[in-house]
């Protein structure tokens, strides 16, 4: 049985960690960066979407730190959380193509989209 | 702005800086997350939500507040599903409550009032297909959930509040039956609703053979006890389409009354008593105000019959009583079972030592 496409904070998340291991707090400013402005994790949803990325073994908490007497925990991916990365990466791709492809039938004049 | 012993003052206290301030409120939001939870991650769950917060803020974002006490009340839930004995407890509550619900509307269909000459004749019919739709519906969930087709049952069980609220609706617009019905059936859905959507993860049978069969008893029991009234009620026209009722619990159908009450609680004890220990007393935690509350409405207001029937509307105070006792009753229940599971880890230590 195939495995559930990821929500988009989760894909965010990861796609972060792929660039190294970060923080919270660079977590939420490095997916705001990568979506354009767009998702902006509140902190709640941000620790649910980490709780279950963890629980499914692609992140893991990597080191702590604390800085100006507040803790930090830096996470990371796994081998298994960049092999689901890049099978969501190719999922998407598909689906991107695909939905390209066809709206080029839809305007066949205007050449490409 | 002015500093040290010459700063202003603000009804006679210092004003809290905005920082201290903000984490004071942002640790509070944190306490809707479980302890637990609070112990692993609620220090670095702080620094994010502070360094997302724009300079100066003595109060969270709105957005973000909401955030973090949906987020939290959400791991609570989640926790407390997550444990065997709460998710076993839900499984018998999701084949209980659809029993109990099929009982109810079976007791309309005998409930002697929609039949008798001074009732409106186009209600009964209508009511009496509703009644036996959803003793089917209710019953099939109950065997949904026996069979262990969690989804199913979750399913019909959603379907089935639906069901109920429409006739809650109707009952308030004075279309169906009585307010006081309704409103007890949609709370016991809901109760339903929400025991079956908490044991979609539950493993095993929830509930043996024995204790099927005594619920399904005091079920019987409970739908067929209107029949066993009618009996000993007698009707006296006043005039062509109207007339009054006798009292029901009077002599021998009083005795009749609490007889049959003292049945279903027996049979629901054997119910009960089936069940292992740490489910048992989770169980008990819903049963025994339910039960309280039923019990009220059947002794303890004057002038209504057990099925609901009013010779009169509800008073505020007894509406109150309605609300209130099952609130308080669950509530005081939780804590007691708190307190004794707390006493049980105490003793287990000692136990092994």
């Amino acid at each position: 049985m195939s495995e559930q496409p990821l929500r988009e904070p989760a894909f965010l998340v990861l796609t972060a960690l792929a660039g190294g291991p970060m923080h919270g707090y660079a977590l939420v400013e490095d997916v705001l960066r990568l979506s354009d402005g767009q998702v902006r994790l509140h902190t709640g949803t941000l620790y649910g979407v980490l709780d279950r990325l963890r629980e499914a073994g692609l992140i893991i908490v990597e080191r702590e730190e604390i800085v100006e007497s507040r803790l930090r925990r830096y996470y990371a991916l796994t081998d298994a959380g960049i092999a689901r990365l890049a099978a969501e990466a190719e999922r998407m791709r598909r689906n991107a193509s695909a939905a390209t492809s066809r709206l080029r039938l839809l305007r066949p004049a205007e050449g490409t989209i | 702005m002015r500093h040290g012993r010459h700063m202003p003052r603000s009804g006679g206290a210092r004003r809290e800086p905005a920082a201290e301030a903000l984490e004071r409120r942002y640790r509070r939001l944190l306490g809707w997350y479980p302890a637990a939870y609070r112990a692993a991650n609620a220090a670095d769950m702080l620094g994010v939500a502070l360094a997302r917060s724009a300079p100066g803020r003595r109060w969270p974002e709105p957005g973000e507040a909401v955030n973090l006490i949906v987020s939290g009340a959400g791991e609570r839930l989640g926790a407390m599903l997550r444990q065997p004995d709460r998710r076993d407890t839900a499984a018998v509550l999701a084949i209980a409550g659809p029993l109990l619900l099929a009982a109810a509307a079976v007791r309309t269909m005998a409930s002697p009032f929609l039949f008798a000459p001074g009732h409106t004749g186009a209600v009964a019919p209508r009511m009496l297909a509703a009644a036996v739709a959803f003793a089917v519906w209710w019953l099939l969930v109950a065997l949904a959930g026996m069979l262990r087709w969690r989804r199913v049952a979750a399913a019909g069980a959603c379907l089935g509040l639906a069901g109920q609220v429409f006739m809650l609706v109707l009952a308030v617009s004075g279309d169906a039956g009585p307010v006081l019905v309704a409103y007890w059936q949609v709370a016991v859905a809901l109760a339903v609703v929400t025991s079956a959507l908490g044991s979609l993860r539950s493993q095993g049978r929830p509930l043996s053979w024995r204790a099927v069969t005594a619920l399904a008893a005091a079920g019987a029991v409970v739908a067929g006890w209107p029949a066993a009234e009618m009996a000993f009620v007698t009707y006296t026209p006043v005039t062509a389409d109207s007339g009054t009722i006798s009292d029901p619990l009077r002599g021998i159908g009083g005795w009749l009354n609490d007889g049959l009450f003292a049945a279903t609680l027996i049979l629901m004890i054997a119910a009960i008593a089936a069940l292992r220990p740490a489910v048992r007393r989770r169980a008990i935690v819903v049963l025994l105000p339910a039960f309280v509350t039923t019990a009220l409405v059947c002794w303890g207001f004057q002038g209504f019959l057990p099925n609901g029937i009013p010779f009169g509307p509800l008073v505020l105070t007894q509406w109150q009583a309605l609300v209130l006792i099952p609130v308080i009753g669950v509530i005081t229940c939780l804590t007691g079972l708190r307190l004794y599971e707390r006493l049980l880890r105490h003793r287990e230590p000692e136990k092994v030592g």
